[in-house]
């Protein structure tokens, strides 16, 4: 898919700029996601993916440039700019004193969920979260918690999806019913962020790259794109040309 | 030796000592560590020069028997040997840093060895922490070196005592016929909990409202009055704390030569308990593994809810907590809250409810009808009043300061959340009062209760109690909103037992300088306008008293209404500028 093929993105980030004291996060990175999109976000560590993400979240404050969500700044209508978005971090830590089915509760009362009974269940259901519906947040397994960070995503009715490392802690089953669950949403027309290390499933699942290292934008667009801006052979694998868009050691700057 | 652990093991002692010592050194070397160190210091110094005017002046005036410096030692001694076995049941098992369990069982030393060690590390710690005490203490006491010694080894030996509460709690939980037999003793105790409860407040309220309540209840007042005397009360405290004698010995002791005896009695006393314990015939492996990942949750949720809420477990929620404040976002950010404090707080909210009470019956059994009747023509009629509202008063303050500190259901707790809930579709200020208002609705309510008794027992009339009660949900919320702006802005989280104390205090001082200067300014921007009404209204107009207090009330209570409106706005602007990678413990 596209820049194109679809004239109104549901996400838009333009020049975003992050630093922590001296050091640069993030620097001038733009980029769009549409509607339906799966958008592989990938990098080596500490190049900025997760700060990429929190800001557009809207949970870290925006120090420099613009990121739109449906249309709205997050930094001027920051909850109503969120209504549009889900976000699943890395760890989720759901709160210790509610019940895995209360979590689904509290999130249709935050979003405003029509009908959140029945698609509750569901959810339940088609995560295989319905033996521990009655089990406290402090009580699961990360398997667990990563399944409810996603079945709340998934309840709140998003237009964008941030998944952060969405499948580390999950078992085999767990990681085919996510896979699946993340290919539903966006065939539903959901846009999707996918942060990961797994580069196979990324290459399985996102329909266009996003390529960052020490901030900074090294690649945007699709896997077979990428073979020929990178003079790498067809048919290779999204590891090669994640080696050959971040060609340094760890620790070296880039060149 | 009796009671002293093998040689490998006093060298790990030393060598953790030495550690210790060069991390406070490494702290004070940086700027900022040295000046909340120095502020500290200051704090603590001053602390000890105000005791030392105390016993310059003469402390206490020892005519009366509660104040007779022996009953108040032992008094003292009573309710922290109590107060320790308790807890100590209550959590249960040996705590060992997780990252050191695996280290320390690996050693080959014996079961027993290796108990003197962590009896030591724990008396150690515990008397690190006693000379304040003991420089307290000696302000009641005749001879300063005989309390200066007596304090630390009794602190060291009620932490033997309730390591070993904690060791035998933890090793007979394992039974299950015993398991069985507490949890039905569990329920028993609250169902009795709540009615003696129940009756003492009916016994309480008997002299205002004989109409209202049964003839029996007046005769169950009579009978606990007779019953309860201060004589009983003394023999009472003096046979409990028999088994510290040694220690309330040595700190009495007139002069050095009478402390020699008492001091071989109490070091002897807590080197026996040290070695009797350790060789306790428990398996405490299983134990120390499983109440190592249990404390170190616990030991960081301290730095976010508070002690009396990480105290206990949250329990399976059986049943299903109602949506008090409206199903509506911020009705469903208060429900997490509600959530929250019920399943893990009740027993706190329950057990203040019931020392609230517990206390305002001792007021009511010692003072009996003086807090009501002025027939002895010491107080008049108005006086009594007088007293009745300020009591009311201060009833509302304590247990506003005891509520907020033990109950903190803020934004401490949230804090490894704290990404989920600025990702949340909620205006900021929402999300910050939607947080608060459980817990202001939890400390507002029971301190109600308490006032409605307070009037049942004291000549408070009903229009002060029903201003106060009225008043109380602005007055808390202010004092909680303050305090969590205050740490949006400063987010620093000390958990106990880390190193840093002294610049804990530090910051801790100039953070409550901050919180109270806030607090006073909302609150006394409040007054004021009700002074300034008050002013106006008898200068230039000639209103009725009921006019004149309508209005005062009035204007008072919408511009602490405006205040907290503020406060509100001012928390959501803390929250949503909060930056959680700044976020880190001291």
């Amino acid at each position: 898919m596209t820049e194109s093929s679809s004239p109104k993105p549901v996400l838009t980030v333009e020049g975003l700029r992050r630093t922590y004291g001296e050091s640069v996060a993030v620097d001038g990175l733009s980029f769009r996601v549409n509607p339906g999109e799966i958008l592989g976000l990938v990098g080596p560590n500490g190049a900025g993916k997760t700060t990429t993400l929190r800001s557009i979240a809207g949970i870290l404050p925006i120090q420099e440039g613009r990121i739109t969500v449906a249309g709205l700044d997050i930094d001027i209508e920051g909850h109503r700019a969120r209504q549009h978005l889900a976000w699943v971090p890395d760890d989720p830590q759901p709160f210790d004193s509610l019940t895995v089915e209360e979590h689904l509760e509290l999130v249709a009362g935050l979003y405003g969920t029509t009908d959140w009974k029945r698609r509750r269940e569901d959810l339940l259901e088609s995560f295989s979260l319905k033996d521990k519906r009655r089990a406290l947040g402090g009580e699961l397994s990360r398997g667990m918690r990563q399944k409810l960070a996603l079945a709340s995503a998934w309840l709140s009715e998003p237009k964008l999806v941030l998944l952060d490392e969405p499948l580390s802690g999950l078992d085999p089953r767990g990681i085919r019913t996510a896979r699946q669950a993340i290919q539903d949403i966006a065939a539903s027309g959901v846009a999707v962020i996918l942060s990961s290390h797994l580069l196979e499933l990324v290459e399985q699942l996102a329909s266009r790259l996003l390529i960052i290292d020490y901030g900074k934008k090294t690649f945007e667009g699709t896997l077979e794109e990428a073979h020929t801006g990178f003079e790498i052979p067809m048919g290779s694998s999204l590891e090669d040309v994640f080696f050959a868009a971040t060609r340094h050691e760890a620790g070296d700057k880039p060149g | 030796m009796i009671g002293i652990p093998s040689k490998g093991l006093r060298l790990m002692m030393v060598l953790e000592l030495r550690g210790y010592g060069r991390g406070l050194a490494r702290r004070l070397k940086t700027p900022k560590g040295a000046l909340f160190a120095f502020l500290g210091g200051s704090l603590l110094g001053l602390w000890i020069f105000i005791l030392a005017s105390d016993k310059a002046r003469g402390g206490l005036d020892s005519t009366s028997s509660f104040a007779k410096p022996e009953f108040v030692l032992r008094c003292a001694g009573l309710a922290m040997f109590l107060l320790v076995a308790i807890s100590a049941i209550m959590t249960r098992g040996i705590n060992i840093p997780p990252g050191k369990l695996d280290r320390v069982f690996s050693l080959p030393i014996s079961r027993s060895d290796f108990l003197r060690y962590r009896l030591w590390c724990v008396v150690g710690r515990t008397m690190a922490g006693a000379p304040l005490l003991a420089l307290l203490a000696t302000t009641k006491t005749g001879h300063p070196l005989g309390t200066l010694l007596a304090v630390p080894l009794f602190l060291g030996f009620v932490s033997v005592v309730g390591f070993f509460c904690s060791l035998l709690a933890a090793a007979i939980e394992g039974s299950r016929s015993f398991a069985a037999m507490m949890q039905r003793l569990r329920q028993l105790g609250k169902y009795a909990i709540v009615g003696i409860a129940i009756l003492l407040v009916m016994a309480l309220l008997s002299t205002k409202l004989p109409d209202l309540l049964p003839q029996w209840s007046a005769e169950l007042q009579l009978y606990l009055r007779e019953m309860i005397t201060a004589q009983t009360l003394e023999q009472l405290v003096y046979a409990g704390s028999r088994p510290l004698e040694p220690f309330v010995r040595l700190a009495l002791a007139p002069g050095l030569a009478q402390s020699g005896l008492f001091l071989a009695a109490s070091l002897g006393t807590l080197l026996l308990s040290v070695e009797l314990v350790s060789r306790t015939p428990v398996d405490f492996r299983e134990l120390a593994i499983e109440g190592a990942s249990s404390a170190a949750k616990r030991i960081r949720s301290v730095g976010r809810v508070g002690r009396a809420a990480s105290a206990g477990k949250a329990r399976v929620g059986l049943w299903a907590v109602p949506h008090l404040f409206g199903r509506g976002p911020m009705g469903a950010v208060a429900w997490r809250k509600v959530a929250a404090i019920w399943r893990k707080s009740r027993g706190f909210l329950g057990i203040s409810l019931f020392l609230g009470c517990f206390l305002l019956f001792a007021i009511r059994m010692l003072f009996g009808d003086a807090l009501l009747v002025s027939d002895n023509f010491e107080a008049s009629a108005e006086e009594l009043i007088l007293s009745g509202n300020l009591g009311g008063c201060v009833l509302s303050l304590l247990g506003t300061l005891y509520l907020t500190n033990g109950l903190r259901f803020d934004f401490r707790e949230d804090l490894e959340q704290l990404d989920i809930l600025r990702a949340w579709p909620v205006a900021a200020w929402r999300i910050f009062v939607g947080s608060l208002l459980p817990q202001v609705a939890a400390i507002s309510g029971i301190l109600s209760v308490l006032l409605l008794i307070w009037f049942g027992i004291s000549a408070a009339t009903g229009s002060a109690i029903c201003g106060l009660i009225f008043a109380l949900p602005q007055v808390v919320f202010a004092w909680v909103a303050v305090d969590n702006i205050a740490f949006l802005f400063w987010p620093v989280r000390f958990i106990p037992g880390q190193s840093g104390q002294l610049q804990h205090i530090g910051r801790g001082l100039l953070l409550s300088l901050a919180r109270i200067t806030f607090f006073l300014l909302t609150f006394g921007a409040s007054l004021a306008s009700a002074g300034g009404t008050w002013w106006a209204l008898v200068h230039f107009g000639d209103p009725s008293d009921a006019a004149l207090i309508g209005w005062v009330v009035l204007v008072g209570y919408c511009v602490l209404l405006a205040a907290n409106a503020g406060l509100a706005l001012l928390g959501g602007f803390a929250f949503s500028s909060f930056d959680p990678v700044r976020d880190r413990a001291l």
